[in-house]
């Protein structure tokens, strides 16, 4: 190569002296070539040499960042030349180092492996312009990201235009093909283009199961579809929509898309996943903003900036809490770092949420991919640097019980621009101000004086956030509404607008909702109605049947990106937990506190560090409330959730995964609270008509909205028959296997039974030294003479107790009672302390058995607590009690007298059985004593079946008459298991599993 | 530039064809078999390649498996594979005024304190080795300790974060979900990623450190139990026999087929009636690998199974041989869980914790290394020791037993597949609290974990939100010192 050019430099930089503006060609000896440098050699650099520098050669040799000392972003840069002081714009070919650079490769350097070298034709321009005298118009300067090119995007870039109200086509054809509004004259335009049409409408039963779960995320009922299709009235659709979009179950299920978006959840994450105290208020307000449809710049103004609203108002400072809902690491290894990085997360959150952009990349260099120079990020992170970085405190924000952000200082030290993002090379300070991509709105701030509370600074970024000159505030939030309802945006990358991001399939239509948006004083609700009422939307989900279907030819337009027919949506993990219990007529419909946590089971808790009191189960009432108020913990998602793709809450999620695999069939088959779910419809359907038919026409109205055909008539009275003769078989044989519902009676007597009437020994003092199980060689015996029990003769319904200090008395087992993780506790009692932990029973033991101990004891609120792992959810109260736990095969239950008052499917996990024993505290951990009596204490090492149970408490019931349970309080449970309610189950447990459940077409 | 939506056949994008064909747990073994058989046009791979996950290893490598013995706490290096005589010439005096620490939980600061148990060389090598791990040390010729570690943290919660996904801050994609996703599994009955906690505990910071952060949830780690159902939801209660369930996925197979028949672009509706295929095979085959009747009587007694101390841990590397040979791509079991002395995390006395958690582990681990080693699948397996960090060489106050944190220094070891047995690489100072020679940050170790399973750790990326991310951002170095 170099001789190539040894001779052509020679030749052509003579020729070029002479005919320089003349020449319209010139060849090389290699018969290579070289491109004209034109009559006008300004337009030669406009179009050919700077495109090609930006592209190339401007990342790295700017003003900024001068690699290699050289900046050739200018005339000026290029004469300095770089490091080498080379002159550049020498005409020499041979010796211009420029030309030498580029044609060994070396420049531009490779990335990763991967050659960058320009390609022949681009060398060739370089060399022509160098070869012609390096013509660089004055005063032009290079930037980045002066126009887009085919590595990046530029100024230019689409999504940064201001919004164009297309005038809407007045074609009558269109109109005339049925477009239902203007939605469909745009999509209809597209259907041209691409030579497709509409489907078919979705029938009346389709669109409404579709409207019903697109707007509220719950199945519609029969009674609803009876209503639409009995509505004689035209607009008997329209009326329907306004009415669903006026529910507040609308809310609860848009307000969850925003959540995914600002990566809500109720902890912080990390070792001590501590809860964000009142966190839930956010997610309240969320869904109460987009219920009462505030205007959606109000609503954006209220989370960067509530606190600095006038007038001060706690719906507006509580937005705010966004900024502090993210993950939070109380024990970072480098602080400084950690107050960038908790920028970082700011600044993510915002400008993905807000604006569909990925501000974040320009935290260490220039954005590689859209024009958001490194002065961006930091002109970003300085709205947030007067705020408390690194605290996590839960007091009052101005005055309100509210989790929220505010500014800690109205003088905050300056921020300055940091060196590839090290804290700890700043560069030149930084101002606040706008995103300099929108040139019209990047104005200097307003300073505040230093005796203002706070900069105010978050408040006047809002306002340009807001300001209509931002195209990009109202496309993104469209398109989210649009993804909603369609499953893809009309840019399919929603939270990605960038050069990155797809382009949007129909640019017009994303900007005339975007116009529509704003001049509607940007409330939301007409822009989902539009959509709606659109034919586009109220289409089928199959294809015309004159479309091929399968074979043949592929379908035009498989990706259905221009909806030739409406997209078939999988619900999602809560729409998936709500409809299951909608359809056993569990669901509870109580709005907004602090979230209920559900049972999960022992084996999902085996991937938590703190057993102890990691996880407790709200009552089943609470665990029957909408996924939306699901107490999000960052250390444990519940699996039933996490695998049907639920968001990840350490990041912005604009759009769920979408998978389908075979974990999840096990869940839907598998998991406690499908099955508990299944009784629960079964024992309704129970409670109905005695018919078969009938029972199963309501099964089917319920889940499907529909009667059943002939065929899955029959078809699910064998699926009963056979199931019910199963179970029938299974009561008979009454092996173990069957399950508590016929169990085998192999009652076993306790393995230690203390009876404060029987075999206490006294000292002088009444106080207890030891106390002996009458059947075998187990007891129990004081410490010391300080810390024995005392006995109390006539305690409850004249029968003696043994009574407890609270301060230091306890006893010591003398042997193991315990054999595995099947047993059962059983306690006559009362308590007196009221709070605190305290033991009955225990094995605790700090040496190795911290987090597998046995323990049965209260704690606040006289709630019990049966190991570390499960809690009641009723109180004991301050009267005397008969208390049973239960930890057996099928699970862990609590009973106060009769009443269940908890109650886990699957037992404790392994339990470390090989630690003594003590009563009245908790193992040797010297605190936690109980304050009151025991008059018994019975333990058994299985866990007791009903019949057992029934036969214990009745005897005891004699022996203490007062504790009897009071018949009418007790508590429904959960259904009776028999064999004809399982088999109804079965039945139900099949449609909740089914793809008509799962999907909305 | 990208086009609006990537378009492929059949109607579906790649980015959901590779998670939603209802694979099992081979999500991507599909996407490499479609790309095989051309389903997807080179020109749509071609356009966005960085999207792409790899259909395939990106060097030939023989590792198949790779097994983390992770021991959760941070054993201690100077007790254990860092001998430092220099502790025993400075025992009782204080640590120098130059060293620069973090005193992790601010904790008491003692005195220089030697090894709690005596150093002796094994193999052919002569590697010391303490007598910490008697049974391990047998197979010194096997291992390349890495004396020269070091990580970005001194708090348990955000070390073994980082441990496990390479960063401190929770939301990434850990080691396993990167080694599933570029190789994908060869078992779609079982889990790619699997995860045994030990029965005392989770470890700090709990599912972050096994999650698949910004990817599917199908690359996260799946916890495996070594008794009764191995997995989640695996089997139904114990009233739904059999028969019962057969009955309930017939119908249910009945309804969905007579409901996809009504209905056209019905890929995620096949998908679906696949998955609960799948589900009822993974019945089947799931409990296999838990289950020990078709091991002798000697492997049982190798592994120390029904023995105390090592019947758990020994079980757990008995399941990790039996997952090796089904295909399972990534195991990982946890030593110590939960906190404190539960864990390796040795403040109240090197002897009494690190003698127990070892006495536990040792001869299990032999026992692994042992068998994989008989069945020829140690040339195929790559296995990793350690924990998320390393511990003082000074006590925490006079005279007391028990080590503080340590970042700045610390030990693990890999053997196996593609690993030059029987070498020291890097060092610590001569008092073993920092790396000084060679040293090997985590994302060194990561992206030598992934060269030796064939990953390039530069090149294995995810496109998400507009970067492509890395298991080691723009960190990383192969070690190739200890390459084969």
């Amino acid at each position: 190569m170099g001789y190539f050019l040894n001779l052509s430099s020679g030749l052509l930089a003579g020729l070029c002296l002479l005919t320089a503006t003349l020449r319209t060609q010139a060849s090389d000896p290699a018969g290579e070539q070289l491109p004209a440098v034109m009559a006008q050699p300004e337009n030669f650099f406009e179009e050919r040499v700077a495109p090609l520098l930006i592209k190339r050669c401007i990342e790295c040799h700017n003003g900024q960042d001068r690699v290699a000392g050289l900046d050739l972003t200018s005339s000026k840069g290029l004469a300095a030349g770089g490091e080498s002081r080379e002159d550049l714009t020498s005409l020499d070919l041979d010796s211009n180092l420029l030309i030498e650079k580029i044609e060994s490769g070396e420049m531009p350097p490779e990335e990763k492996g991967v050659s960058r070298e320009l390609h022949q034709s681009e060398k060739q321009t370089l060399r022509a312009w160098v070869r012609d005298g390096t013509v660089w118009p004055d005063k032009r300067t290079l930037d980045l990201y002066e126009f887009t090119s085919d590595v990046r995007g530029g100024r230019d870039w689409w999504a940064f235009q201001p919004i164009q109200r297309p005038r809407l086509p007045l074609d009558p054809g269109a109109a005339g093909k049925g477009a239902g509004n203007p939605i469909d004259v745009f999509v209809l335009r597209k259907h041209r283009e691409k030579g497709l049409a509409f489907s078919r409408p979705a029938s009346a039963p389709r669109i409404l199961r579709r409207v019903v779960f697109d707007i509220t995320g719950l199945p519609p009922t029969m009674e609803q579809l009876r209503e639409f299709l009995e509505d004689p009235a035209a607009d008997r659709y329209s009326k329907l929509v306004d009415r669903l979009l006026s529910s507040p179950r609308f809310g609860e299920h848009h307000g969850r898309n925003w959540l995914d978006l600002v990566r809500y959840a109720d902890t912080n994450g990390y070792e001590r996943d501590a809860e964000k105290p009142s966190a839930w208020k956010f997610r309240d307000w969320v869904i109460s903003s987009i219920n009462e449809d505030k205007p959606y710049d109000r609503f954006v103004v209220q989370q960067l900036a509530g606190d600095q609203m006038i007038p001060l108002r706690e719906e507006n400072v509580v937005g705010t809490t966004m900024l502090r809902v993210g993950t939070w690491d109380d024990e970072p290894n480098d602080k400084l770092e950690y107050k960038f990085d908790r920028l970082e997360d700011l600044i993510h959150v915002t400008s993905t949420a807000f604006l569909g952009l990925t501000v974040k990349c320009a935290r260490c260099h220039h954005h590689k991919f859209d024009p958001i120079p490194q002065t961006d990020y930091y002109r970003f992170a300085s709205i947030f640097w007067p705020g408390d970085l690194m605290g996590n405190k839960s007091d009052p924000v101005k005055g309100f019980d509210v989790f929220a952000w505010s500014d800690v200082t109205s003088t905050p030290p300056p921020i300055h621009l940091l060196k590839k993002g090290n804290p700890r090379k700043p560069m030149q300070e930084i101002e606040p101000r706008f995103l300099s991509v929108i040139e019209s709105l990047d104005t200097p701030f307003e300073k505040r004086q230093a005796a203002d509370a706070d900069t105010g600074r978050r408040l006047q970024f809002a306002n340009r956030m807001i300001d209509q000159r931002n195209p990009l505030l109202a496309r993104v939030i469209v398109n989210r509404v649009w993804q909603h309802y369609f499953g893809y945006g009309i840019v399919r990358t929603p939270n990605n607008f960038g050069y990155k991001g797809d382009l949007p399939t129909h640019p017009e239509l994303l900007d005339w909702l975007a116009s529509e948006l704003i001049e509607n004083g940007w409330n939301l609700k007409p822009i989902h109605r539009l959509i709606l009422l659109s034919k586009t939307y109220r289409q089928d989900s199959s294809r015309n049947l004159a479309d091929p279907v399968e074979g043949g030819s592929p379908p035009a337009d498989p990706l259905n990106l221009y909806l030739g027919r409406m997209n078939r949506k999988r619900l999602r993990a809560e729409a998936i937990r709500d409809s299951i219990l909608a359809h056993s007529g569990r669901l509870q419909l109580q709005m907004g506190g602090r979230g209920f946590t559900p049972e999960v089971s022992r084996e999902a808790l085996e991937g938590l560090s703190k057993k102890s009191g990691a996880w407790q189960p709200s009552s089943d009432d609470q665990q029957a409330r909408r996924g939306v108020y699901l107490f999000i913990k960052r250390s444990l998602i519940p699996p039933l959730i996490a695998s049907f793709d639920f968001a990840d809450s350490t990041r912005p999620c604009g759009q769920r995964d979408l998978t389908i695999v075979a974990p999840q069939a096990l869940g839907l088959l598998n998991n406690h609270f499908v099955h508990r779910q299944s009784e629960w419809f079964a024992s309704d359907l129970l409670r109905g008509s005695g018919q078969e038919t009938e029972r199963i026409r309501t099964a089917w109205n319920r889940v499907f909205c529909r009667d059943p055909d002939p065929r899955e008539m029959e078809m699910a009275r064998q699926h009963y028959r056979a199931q019910l003769a199963s179970f029938q078989l299974q009561e008979k044989e009454g092996g173990q296997a069957a399950g508590e519902f016929a169990r085998d009676e192999t009652a076993q007597g306790p393995v230690l039974r203390l009876e404060a009437g029987s075999r206490v020994q006294l000292d002088g003092e009444k106080r207890v030294i030891r106390w002996s199980d009458p059947n075998s060689n187990r007891f129990a015996t004081s410490p010391s003479k300080r810390q024995a029990p005392r006995l109390l003769e006539k305690a409850i319904d004249g029968q003696p107790a043994i009574s407890f200090n609270g301060v230091d008395q306890f006893l010591q087992l003398n042997d193991q009672v315990i054999q595995s993780t099947e047993f059962s506790i059983v306690v006559v009692g009362h308590d007196e302390n009221g709070s605190g932990n305290r033991e009955f029973f225990s094995n605790w033991n700090a040496n190795g058995n911290s987090t597998s101990s046995i323990f049965l004891g209260l704690t606040n609120g006289r709630l019990v607590r049966f190991s570390d792992q499960f809690r009641s959810t009723r109180p004991v109260g301050a009267k005397p009690f008969i208390l049973t736990a239960v930890s057996g095969q099928e699970g862990v239950q609590l009973f106060l007298g009769r009443n269940l008052i908890g109650e886990r499917n699957g037992g404790l996990s392994g339990r470390n059985l090989s630690t003594p024993y003590v009563i009245g505290t908790q193992g040797n951990f010297g605190r936690e004593y109980q304050k009151g009596w025991l008059a018994e204490l019975i333990v058994f090492d299985h866990g007791l079946v009903a019949s057992e149970r029934e036969r214990l408490w009745s005897a005891l019931e004699k022996k203490y008459p007062s504790l009897k349970t009071v018949a009418g309080v007790r508590s429904p449970g959960r259904p009776k298991r028999n064999a004809e309610l399982l088999a109804w189950a079965s039945l139900c447990h099949v449609l909740l599993n089914a793809n008509e459940t799962i999907f909305v077409d | 530039m990208s086009s609006p939506g990537k378009s492929y056949p059949c109607g579906i994008t790649r980015r959901e064809a590779v998670w939603q064909m209802g694979g099992g747990f081979a999500g991507l073994a599909l996407v490499d078999l479609l790309s095989k058989s051309g389903f997807w046009g080179t020109d749509a791979m071609a356009a966005e390649p960085e999207t792409r996950a790899v259909g395939g290893p990106h060097f030939t490598t023989p590792v198949r498996s790779v097994i983390f013995l992770m021991m959760n706490g941070a054993p201690s290096q100077v007790d254990t594979f860092d001998f430092k005589p220099a502790l025993r010439k400075y025992a009782g005096k204080e640590m120098p005024q130059d060293k620069n620490f973090i005193n992790s939980g601010g904790r008491k600061i003692g005195y220089l304190t030697p090894e709690f148990r005596k150093f002796r060389p094994g193999g052919k090598s002569g590697l010391l080795i303490s007598d910490y791990f008697p049974e391990v040390r047998k197979h010194a010729d096997k291992l390349a300790v890495i004396n020269s570690c070091h990580t970005d943290s001194h708090a348990h919660g955000s070390a073994l974060v980082a441990m496990n996904t390479g960063s401190v801050f929770i939301g990434r994609p850990s080691l396993g979900s990167w080694c599933v996703y570029g190789l994908g599994t060869e078992n779609e009955n079982l889990p790619g990623y699997v995860v045994i906690m030990d029965k005392r505990g989770g470890p700090i910071s709990g599912q972050p450190n096994y999650s698949a952060g910004f990817m599917p949830a199908q690359f996260q780690g799946t916890l495996f139990r070594p008794t009764g159902d191995p997995l989640l939801d695996l089997s139904a209660p114990p009233h739904i026999r059999d028969d019962v369930q057969r009955r309930q996925l017939e119908m249910i197979e009945a309804l969905n087929s007579s409901h996809m028949r009504q209905r056209s672009d019905v890929d995620h509706l096949q998908a679906r009636i696949r998955s609960y295929e799948l589900a009822y095979r993974m019945q089947a085959e799931a409990p296999q690998a838990v289950s020990f009747e078709d091991e002798t009587r000697q492997t049982i007694e190798m592994y120390g199974i029904g023995k105390k101390p090592t019947d758990e841990y020994g079980r757990n590397c008995l399941i990790a041989r039996r997952l090796v040979e089904r295909g399972v791509r990534f195991i990982q079991l946890y030593s110590g869980g939960g906190h404190l002395e539960d864990t390796w995390d040795a403040h109240a006395g090197i002897e009494s914790n690190h003698g127990l958690h070892a006495a536990e582990v040792d001869r299990p681990i032999a026992a692994l290394l042992t068998d994989l080693e008989q069945r020829g699948l140690l040339e195929e397996t790559l296995v990793i020791w350690g924990g998320e960090f390393g511990r003082m060489p000074f006590s925490e106050g006079k005279n007391a037993p028990g080590r503080n944190h340590n970042p700045y220094g610390f030990s693990m070891w890999l053997a196996g597949g593609g690993v030059k047995g029987g070498i020291r690489y890097g060092a610590t100072d001569e008092l073993g609290f920092e790396a000084v020679q060679d040293k090997a940050h985590v994302h060194d170790v990561h992206a030598t974990v992934l060269h030796l399973a064939g990953l390039d750790h530069e090149h294995l990326s995810y496109f998400y939100q507009g970067r492509k991310e890395t298991l080691t951002d723009v960190h990383g170095r192969v070690i190739r010192d200890i390459i084969a």
